[in-house]
C-alpha cells in the first residue's frame, strides 16, 4: 500500500484547508490529496460505526489484554448470593478441590478462546475479572450467571446433573451469558431468550472444541455431556439433532415445531442447529468462519434486545456477505443453515 | 395442605413437578411451611428474571376449592419452604418443558 502516511491522518482538516490555499503548488497538491484521503477515512469510519460497532463500548488504556483475572470462591453449600471464601486466585497452583480446579481451568480456557479467536478481553471486552462461585447450595443441580458478574456452580443432585464445573462447555456457556449481557443484552424470554440460550451453547461448544483441538466433524456437538446425571444421559442438548440428546429432550429442530411460549432452553434448538449446519457445511474448525460470523452478529448494534430468530439470521447473513463476499461459500453456508431450520431470511 | 410445585428453567431446561402435601413434613416443618404458603404473593404477575439459567418455581394450592397460583424466582423462596422443595427434588417427576 503506497499511499499509507500516518502524518496525513493526524493533521486536522482546518490546517489542511489552509495548506490547500498555499501559493506553493507542491504543498497545495499534497494538501488536497490529504484532504481527499482524510474524507474517505472519515466516511468509512462513520459507515463502520453506524453499521456494526456499539458506540457505547468503553475505551480502556490500562490493560494490554490476554491474561484472565480469575478468583474462585467456596460457597460451602450455602445459597448466599455474595461470594464466600476465596480458595484460588490467578496464578495459584491447583488446590485439593477438583471442582475449584475445573472452574479455574474452564474459565481460563474460555478466556483464551475469546481472546485468541476474537481478541475479546473477558466478559465485558475490558478485562472484567472472572468470578467462579463453587459448591453453591445443597445438591444443587444447576449452574447459572447471576447478571452481576458471578458464575455459580452447583454440585448436582446425582440424578439430573452431576458436578457442573466438570463441563468445559458449561463454563463457556455461563461466561457467554455475561458476554451477551454486555453486547445485545437479549431479553430472556420468547425468541430473544431462546437466542440468548443458543448463543451460550454456540460459544460453549466452541470453547470445548477449541480446548480439545476438535474440528467440526470430530466434535459430538452435545451440550452438557460431562455433567448429565443418569436421568438425562447422554447429554442435555444436541446441536446436531435437537430433541435426541436424552429421553426427555423435546427441543424442536426447526420452525415447524417451534413451541410458542416455550422455555428459552427449548426453542434454542432451532438456532443451535442452524449454527451446526453452517459450521459443518464449511468444514475445518467452527471458529474459522461460522464462529466469527455469529460473534459479529452478537456484537452488532442492530441486534436489538428483543430480536427474533429472523432478525439474528439476517444479521449473520449480512456479516457473512460483508466479510467474505456476497457469493462466498461462507454466505451460502449461512443461507443453508437458516433454510435447514426453516427460518425465512 | 396440598401443594403442586413445578420447577422450571435451569441450565438443563427440564421441568420437575410434584404433587405434595405439607403432611409429608415433620409437624414443625409443616406448620412453618403452611405459614410461608399463606404469605406468598398469590396472583402476582411473574417478574423478569435477572441473569440466566436460574430456576423458577410455580406453586399452586387448591384449599377449599379455591385455586391460587404464583411464580417465584429461586431467591424469592422463603427458607421455611425449603423442606417442601427437598421433597420436590427427591420425588419430582420430569415433565416435558415444552408443555
Amino acid at each position: 500500500m503506497t499511499a499509507r502516511c500516518a502524518q496525513r491522518c493526524i493533521l486536522p482538516p482546518g490546517l489542511l484547508h489552509r495548506l490547500a490555499r498555499s501559493e506553493e503548488a507542491a504543498l497545495r497538491e499534497a494538501a488536497l490529496n490529504a484532504l481527499a484521503l482524510d474524507g474517505r477515512f472519515r466516511l468509512a469510519r462513520a459507515e463502520s460505526a453506524a453499521s456494526s460497532l456499539r458506540l457505547s463500548r468503553p475505551v480502556t488504556f490500562a490493560r494490554a489484554g490476554g491474561q484472565p483475572q480469575r478468583t474462585i470462591y467456596d460457597q460451602q453449600g450455602s445459597e448466599s448470593q455474595t461470594p464466600g471464601a476465596v480458595v484460588r486466585v490467578e496464578g495459584q497452583a491447583p488446590c485439593g478441590d477438583q471442582a475449584v480446579n475445573q472452574a479455574y481451568d474452564g474459565l481460563g480456557a474460555t478466556y483464551s478462546f475469546y481472546w485468541t479467536v476474537f481478541e475479546r478481553d473477558s466478559i465485558d471486552g475490558a478485562g472484567m475479572p472472572l468470578l467462579g462461585l463453587m459448591h453453591y447450595g445443597r445438591r444443587y443441580p444447576n449452574a447459572f450467571w447471576d447478571g452481576a458478574g458471578h458464575m455459580f456452580f452447583g454440585d448436582g443432585d446425582g440424578r439430573i446433573l452431576t458436578q457442573t464445573a466438570a463441563g468445559i462447555d458449561v463454563i463457556g456457556h455461563e461466561l457467554t451469558h455475561g458476554v451477551t449481557q454486555h453486547e445485545a443484552n437479549l431479553t430472556y424470554s420468547g425468541q430473544s431468550g431462546a437466542l440468548n440460550e443458543s448463543v451460550s451453547d454456540v460459544f460453549g461448544i466452541q470453547v470445548k472444541q477449541h480446548a480439545l483441538g476438535q474440528d467440526v466433524h470430530s466434535s459430538d456437538w452435545l451440550i452438557g455431556a460431562d455433567i448429565a446425571g443418569p436421568v438425562l444421559r447422554p447429554a442435555l442438548r444436541s446441536m446436531k439433532q435437537p430433541g435426541t440428546a436424552n429421553p426427555h429432550d423435546d427441543q424442536p429442530a426447526d420452525m415447524n415445531d417451534y413451541v410458542p411460549g416455550g422455555d428459552v432452553h427449548i426453542n434454542s434448538g432451532i438456532p443451535n442447529r442452524a449454527f451446526y449446519v453452517v459450521a459443518t457445511t464449511l468444514g475445518g474448525h467452527a471458529w474459522d468462519a461460522a464462529g466469527p460470523i455469529w460473534y459479529a452478529a452478537l456484537a452488532d448494534s442492530q441486534l436489538r434486545p428483543n430480536a427474533t430468530f429472523r432478525d439474528f439470521a439476517r444479521i449473520t447473513l449480512r456479516h457473512a456477505q460483508q466479510t467474505y463476499g456476497a457469493a462466498s461459500d461462507q454466505a451460502h453456508a449461512v443461507q443453508q443453515g437458516w433454510e435447514a431450520v426453516k427460518v425465512a431470511l | 395442605m396440598r401443594v403442586y410445585v413445578t420447577r422450571r428453567g435451569g441450565l438443563a431446561g427440564v421441568a420437575l413437578h410434584a404433587a405434595l402435601d405439607t403432611a409429608q413434613l415433620s409437624a414443625v416443618d409443616a406448620t412453618r411451611a403452611e405459614a410461608a404458603l399463606r404469605d406468598l404473593p398469590w396472583g402476582r404477575l411473574p417478574t423478569q428474571p435477572t441473569g440466566a439459567d436460574r430456576f423458577r418455581y410455580e406453586v399452586v394450592t387448591a384449599e377449599g376449592g379455591h385455586e391460587r397460583h404464583v411464580e417465584l424466582g429461586e431467591t424469592e423462596i422463603p427458607d421455611t419452604l425449603r423442606p417442601l422443595l427437598e421433597l420436590l427434588h427427591d420425588y419430582g417427576q420430569i415433565r416435558p418443558a415444552s408443555g
